[in-house]
């Protein structure tokens, strides 16, 4: 299969202000299916913040986002997920690998003279209050990610049932 | 039996002594002092103080140096069991069935807002607790609410005409009143949503949620388009989002709920 991107604008995706980027996939049978991505325009600030990717390199957050629809359920579980990777290096590192990998499976072009796609690149937010708050956001996420993997226990389903039973017949703000 | 004069000045003088003791022990706090009739007025700013045998506060009303009055309760050890402060005008505080007559209530006042407050109050058997108007208690914000036969936690800005809850009533039935809606709440989000229109078929299309969310979402969701004499799919599903395509049709638009589980 091909990717290949012809026009950018943007559109209201619900209630969220979306790049809608436009293009064709092209089966590896030929058949050409028009095809759209929609995206939130602050979805590269997001990937700056999450992946600890320097927001001047554009480059590299366009190839992201716009891999990211074609990775496979077997690319998402090679490697470290964000929420769940030991630090965020590695999950950079996994994630930059997965997507490497769709792009050039999918013969994603992103970066060729005058690409409709250079728009996304140079017009999407990447206000630096913005995406410090987000990093935050994403390290109180992965701290409960890892709270939860410590603490992970198999339900007692003997103590569930005693909770149930308890909650029934008094109530529980007895 | 032998007989012992005392002159009258000795036992003057032994009824004075009496007297002075007496006045010692209430000088030093040994005697019970009770006030039969009128009242204890404190005047020119001054406190009220109880203290425990090591001199540890265990009561004060009055001044604290700052323009505040307080109110302060503690136990032997030191911790504080009730305490009520104000710098008066709006100033943060917390006032205890400020209205006798009115309903059992508690109020909080906030030191940045002069319009509103935080009530509880109790009345014919309904426990509600609200922000509200200071002007006429007219409810401008979240709320929780117990009655005898259901339960409420919403959001109601009365003014407005906005109300938001979710409804618990005595059948076991639940009620949402307002709309879903999306937020990726940096990957935490439980649901995204929308409609996704990709027109004429074949075609395909693939919704992004912005921030990566926290495990793969799954979608819920049906194509709507004029005649049924076509196919569709959700193609991908991922934490960064969705495809779908649709083999033919004029107009296919895709409504979806995309839940984490």
């Amino acid at each position: 299969m091909r990717v290949t991107f012809t026009t950018v604008k943007t559109q209201m995706h619900g209630d969220v202000e979306a790049w809608r980027v436009e293009g064709v996939l092209e089966q590896d049978d030929g058949t050409r299916v028009p095809y759209f991505h929609l995206m939130p325009l602050d979805t590269m600030e997001w990937r700056a913040a999450e992946y600890g990717i320097d927001p001047a390199d554009t480059a590299t957050l366009l190839d992201i986002v716009l891999a990211e629809p074609h990775l496979s359920e077997e690319d998402w579980a090679a490697g470290h997920q964000l929420h769940d990777a030991p630090d965020i290096d590695t999950a950079r590192a996994d994630h930059l690998a997965r997507c490497t990998r769709a792009k050039l499976r999918h013969r994603i072009s992103t970066r060729g003279a005058g690409h409709p796609c250079r728009r996304v690149a140079t017009e999407s937010p990447l206000h630096p209050e913005a995406i410090e708050l987000k990093r935050q956001l994403v390290a109180h996420t992965r701290i409960a990610h890892a709270h939860a993997r410590e603490t992970a226990a198999p339900p007692d389903r003997i103590a569930a049932l005693r909770a149930a039973v308890a909650r029934h017949g008094r109530g529980v703000g007895e | 039996m032998g007989q012992i004069s005392l002159p009258t000045n000795v036992l003057d003088r032994l009824k004075r002594v009496e007297n002075q003791i007496s006045r010692l022990w209430k000088a030093v706090g040994l005697s019970s002092a009770t006030i039969a009739a009128g009242g204890l007025t404190l005047l020119n700013n001054a406190f009220l103080k109880m203290l425990g045998p090591t001199d540890n506060e265990l009561l004060y009303i009055g001044p604290d140096g700052l323009g505040h009055q307080v109110v302060r309760i503690s136990d032997a050890a030191g911790n504080i069991i009730f305490a009520n402060i104000s710098g008066g005008g709006t100033s943060q505080r917390v006032a205890i069935n400020p209205n006798p007559s009115g309903a059992a209530r508690i109020e909080f006042y906030d030191d940045t807002n002069t319009t509103d407050r935080v009530s509880l109050s109790l009345a014919g058997g309904s426990f509600v607790q609200q922000r509200e108007r200071q002007s006429d208690s007219f409810i401008s914000g979240g709320k929780i609410s117990f009655y005898s036969d259901n339960s409420v936690f919403g959001h109601q800005n009365a003014s407005l005409g906005i109300d938001t809850y979710l409804q618990f009533l005595d059948n076991e039935q639940i009620f949402v009143r307002g709309r879903w809606g999306s937020n990726a709440l940096s990957g935490h989000g439980a649901l995204q949503l929308g409609t996704l229109s990709l027109g004429a078929g074949p075609v395909a299309g693939t919704a992004s949620y912005g921030a990566t969310m926290a495990g793969t979402m799954r979608v819920v969701g049906t194509m709507r388009s004029p005649f049924a004499d076509h196919y569709w799919s959700v193609t991908a599903s991922s934490a960064t989002g969705f495809s779908v395509g649709a083999s033919a049709g004029t107009a296919n638009d895709f409504d979806y709920w995309a839940f984490r589980g």
